[in-house]
């Protein structure tokens, strides 16, 4: 029962229980219910809901932001035409960052150091389907025999991993 | 896999120190081998404007010019005894740039200053969110031992030190008293293959995950 920090004589309080509150047992509001439902939750931590509803919240927000991240340092090394569209589908298919990842020192072995590339996701109408296409960029004349040798040393063996939603191709700069 | 809980890396950042056998006690020296590795650089789309000089390195492991990539997220210093690569939200699919981005580095640094690494150390810092489990169940039973049953224990933390010179740390997060913070640290001498460490320190990783039950995204 609440307790007043000074004393007051019983005498000199009003008669509560005409107005329907029992000062013996204070009728609880609303907010005492949602105060007394708080404490006693605190006192097991695996049940409390709002503090596990914000945890779990920026648990998701941290997710985000580190995915985020992630896609950030791999426009760092890709051209990424229609960013937003690209990333959505990484996010739907994230087995493919890695093979993104371990595409780009197969590309430079294959066409040089200074070989560009670009990213783009490419939508078919017909069937709606969608996959990534990365476009090695290449001045060189043997891009073509070079893409040849990318497939026989390194693509070929990882293509199984793309499940068709991933493709190689050259663009003559 | 079953009987895991999953381990969500919130954070995550990797960093690689190569030390020099022999350090080159001439900053400006330092100065001039920035050319050769933007150069070496540059088939991981540096720009100018990612070569950074830095102004009163008073330690010779203080960096003297850094080179960011990656919109930032990647980062090589060099300094007089040293040169270092930092990552943040870096995950194992990126290993296979990240090797090539230190391996450039190191062989521009022995072609301009005719330095070679000699020392080597490795490190991943985590900061996991656990879902299904606290933090204190995932390592209650190891306090066991000390005569405190898993009941009375908030959590039990530690740092293992083994001969081969790796140190595993696990703690609560200091970010988040609820997630667990951990740490791998491995070092090596000599001349070591980049591979071979960095899939020795996925193995310690994996190892440690093993060990407490959790499976790291």
């Amino acid at each position: 029962m609440s307790t007043f920090p000074f004393s007051v004589p019983s005498s000199s309080l009003p008669n509560w229980e005409n107005f329907g509150v029992s000062w013996a047992e204070p009728k609880r509001t609303h907010r005492d219910q949602v105060l007394n439902t708080t404490q006693d939750e605190f006192k097991n931590d695996d049940e409390i809901p709002e503090s596990k509803a914000l945890s779990e919240q920026l648990a998701v927000a941290s997710q985000t932001t580190r995915s985020d991240a992630r896609f950030s340092i791999l426009s760092g090394f890709y051209t990424i035409r229609r960013p937003i569209a690209v990333q959505d589908f990484l996010s739907q298919q994230p087995g493919l960052i890695k093979l993104l990842f371990a595409a780009l020192p197969k590309m430079k072995e294959a066409w040089g150091s200074d070989v560009r590339s670009e990213l783009e996701l490419l939508e078919d109408p017909d069937d709606f389907s969608s996959s990534l296409v990365v476009y090695v960029v290449s001045k060189t004349e043997n891009s073509f025999e070079s893409l040849d040798r990318f497939d026989r040393d390194w693509w070929i063996d990882h293509v199984g991993l793309a499940e068709g939603s991933l493709s190689f191709s050259v663009q003559m700069e | 896999m079953p009987g895991r809980v999953k381990a969500t890396a919130k954070f995550s950042g990797f960093e690689y120190q190569g030390g020099f056998a022999d350090p080159v006690f001439e900053p400006l020296r330092i100065f001039s081998a920035t050319g050769t590795v933007y150069r070496a650089l540059k088939p991981w789309n540096i720009s100018p404007q990612d070569v950074k000089y830095r102004a009163g390195a008073l330690a010779s492991t203080e960096p003297i010019v850094t080179f960011e990539l990656a919109k930032k997220h990647y980062s090589v210093s060099v300094a007089m005894a040293q040169f270092v690569f930092n990552s943040n939200a870096v995950a194992w699919d990126q290993a296979p740039v990240i090797i090539e981005i230190i391996g450039s580095t190191a062989s521009a640094l022995a072609k301009e200053l005719g330095v070679t690494v000699t020392q080597h150390s490795l490190s991943i810092s985590m900061q996991l969110g656990i879902t299904g489990k606290s933090i204190q169940e995932l390592t209650g039973a190891l306090s066991i031992p000390l005569g405190y049953p898993a009941s009375d224990t908030d959590f039990f933390g530690f740092l293992l030190y083994t001969k081969d010179g790796v140190v595993f740390t696990v703690d609560k997060s200091a970010a988040d008293p609820n997630d667990l913070f951990v740490r791998i640290v491995r070092k090596y001498k000599g001349t070591q293959d980049m591979d071979n460490m960095a899939k020795e320190l996925y193995e310690d990783e994996q190892g440690l995950a093993n060990a407490l039950g959790i499976e790291i995204e």
